[in-house]
């Protein structure tokens, strides 16, 4: 029974995510193709510059700025706005749609519908970091550059369960209130205060309090260069299986909208 | 005994300090067609959300085909069969994908069935929800309500958008269904769409259930409506404190009395003066509804002068000369 809830999920979201993931895709190579020439500009600007604001430049990283710009700022900033909107849209849109009473009243418990939304939003996140990851391989086949496909796999997997994070944040905000724009509009805050924080308190000599933005973890370990760090996407996990839990507890408990 | 197909007991829901649904003790029995009256913000959909466990009663408990609301509610669903008020469907879908979806959620429906209700209804499944008249949609509505043969049938509103064609097979599938030993619970607002199939009503008003009657009961307890015309003004408090008169209005020569009961009495006192003209109307459930739904405080004066029912539809008027 779920499984067609999945289904059903799924083709709702294909769409969007596969068009999202050539996009990223399609940016990714390019910006690849290009950056050999561009590095070496950025890092003449970049060179007398602190550690902390060339962290926030993005220069840092090994491929230099662009590959910087697209794995701290493009690629995160794209995946977490879906992210962020799936989550919201899921149980609460079909509320805002009015189309929840009539799936909330068929044999299929509230834990499912929100289980099988929760796995389409999931599934659809890592579709889109597949594809990312895809052109960037592609790209660093074809033109070469610092960075291995190793490397690459495990930057595209922090940025995932970043993404992961963020959509169960919206999913239970939704789950909780039945309304898709005080979600959307509560994890979006939240990611972008987030974001700023992680970015902007390293500058200010603040980096201890950075490692409180999700942000941190997906980006702070430098997983392009050092593979995966294990205890950070624990954090992550830890922070959308909390959120899976509150979304449940929440939705299982009210009245539904529409 | 055969088992309640729903039975509340001071069902109660609050939003806020608003008693949407106050203390509602209702009984519907298996296999009949059970009307479900009230005007728009009664309180109807917010009785059917809560059998269906979508909302949470503040108070009260209920039971659905034998089983806990709240506790058996999976239960319930597999065995009912929902259409909503203002359907919503997923626009993107076919017709038949909207179908076939909720079909394979519930599992175990006959396709062959599927499409005979859509060939009685005359719905066309080919074209996207988005695109489909309101009547379209809620032909697919129906459908998917119908399709598992449930042993209840809880249908909101289900003649907005059909045509009066379609209605007509609309009452012969709710006659078939209790031919077939099975319950429908019909809610409306409007009384002519229910009276024709359901054997009882009840009729809610702000939350409370106000009365639950047998549709021919209802009919036998009808407000009738008499007008006279006279040769020459009459006084106005004519028909003040005459039995059964529930409400009189007089201007000059012209007199629109309200009763209930036997005609008797209000005919004596008419032809108290000269009679030149006399229209009767037939019972209608319309009067019967606004006379339960009324704010009989707002209307009614001591003296019986003021006018007490608004229905100026004058369907079914004799002419008597």
């Amino acid at each position: 029974m779920s499984n067609e809830l999945l289904a059903h999920e799924l083709r709702h979201r294909r769409n969007g995510a596969v068009v999202l993931g050539l996009v990223l895709a399609g940016y990714a190579f390019f910006a690849l193709a290009i950056s050999g020439s561009l590095t070496q500009t950025v890092d003449n600007l970049t060179k007398n510059m602190p550690q902390s604001l060339k962290a926030f430049v993005g220069s840092n990283v090994p491929g230099g700025y662009i590959v910087g710009e697209t794995f701290t700022l493009i690629a995160p900033i794209a995946l977490v706005a879906y992210a962020v909107i799936a989550g919201s849209s899921a149980v609460a849109g079909e509320e805002r749609d009015r189309t929840m009473s009539m799936l909330s009243a068929q044999p299929v418990t509230r834990t499912r519908i929100l289980t099988a939304k929760a796995c389409g939003i999931a599934l659809s996140l890592v579709a889109v970091t597949a594809l990312f990851w895809v052109g960037m391989a592609l790209a660093d086949l074809a033109y070469g550059s610092p960075l291995t496909p190793g490397g690459l796999a495990a930057g595209a997997t922090h940025l995932l369960f970043l993404g992961l994070a963020f959509a169960a944040i919206a999913l239970a905000i939704g789950a909780a209130t039945g309304r898709p724009a005080i979600a959307s509009s509560t994890a979006g805050g939240i990611a972008v205060a987030a974001y700023l924080s992680n970015a902007m308190l390293p500058l200010a000599g603040m980096g201890r309090w950075a490692e409180l933005s999700p942000w941190y973890y997906a980006l702070g370990s430098d997983p392009l260069r050092n593979g995966l760090d294990l205890p950070h996407l624990g954090v992550l996990t830890g922070l959308g299986a909390i959120a899976l839990v509150v979304a449940v507890l929440a939705f299982r408990r009210r009245d539904l909208k529409g | 005994m055969t088992e309640a197909a729903i039975r509340t007991s001071g069902l109660t829901k609050y939003f806020g300090d608003l008693a949407a649904v106050d203390g509602i003790d209702l009984e519907v029995n298996t296999g009949e067609i059970f009307g479900f009256l009230g005007p728009n913000g009664a309180g109807k959909s917010t009785t059917i959300r809560l059998l269906l466990d979508q909302l949470r009663p503040t108070s009260g408990h209920g039971q659905v085909l034998g089983l806990d609301l709240r506790e058996r509610s999976l239960q319930i669903r597999q065995q009912i069969g929902y259409l909503p008020d203002d359907l919503s469907l997923y626009p993107k879908l076919t017709g038949r994908q909207t179908i076939d979806f909720f079909a394979r959620l519930r599992g175990g429906v006959d396709m062959a069935y599927v499409d005979e209700l859509a060939q009685r209804l005359d719905a066309d499944l080919s074209r996207k929800v988005g695109e489909y008249s309101s009547g379209n949609r809620q032909k697919i509505g129906l459908i998917q309500a119908f399709m598992h043969k449930p042993a209840l049938l809880i249908l909101d509103e289900p003649n907005s958008g059909l045509d009066p064609l379609v209605q007509q097979t609309f009452q012969e599938m709710l006659r078939e269904v209790r031919a077939d030993g099975r319950t429908v619970f019909l809610s409306s607002h409007t009384l002519s769409e229910v009276e024709r199939v359901a054997d009882r009503v009840g009729i809610i008003r702000h939350g409370r259930l106000v009365v639950v009657e047998r549709v021919d009961e209802l009919k036998r307890k009808a407000i009738r409506r008499l007008d006279f015309e006279y040769s020459e003004p009459v006084p106005a408090s004519l028909f003040a404190g005459v039995e059964g008169v529930r409400a009189a209005e007089v201007h000059g020569a012209f007199a629109e009395v309200s009763y209930e009961g036997s005609v008797n009495k209000v005919l004596q006192t008419a032809m108290t003066h000269e009679v030149i003209n006399l229209h009767s109307r037939d019972a209608d459930l319309e009067e019967i509804f606004l006379a339960y739904y009324r704010d009989t405080d707002d209307n009614d004066d001591p003296q019986g002068h003021t006018r007490s029912s608004a229905p100026s539809a004058s369907k079914d008027s004799s002419h008597v000369q």
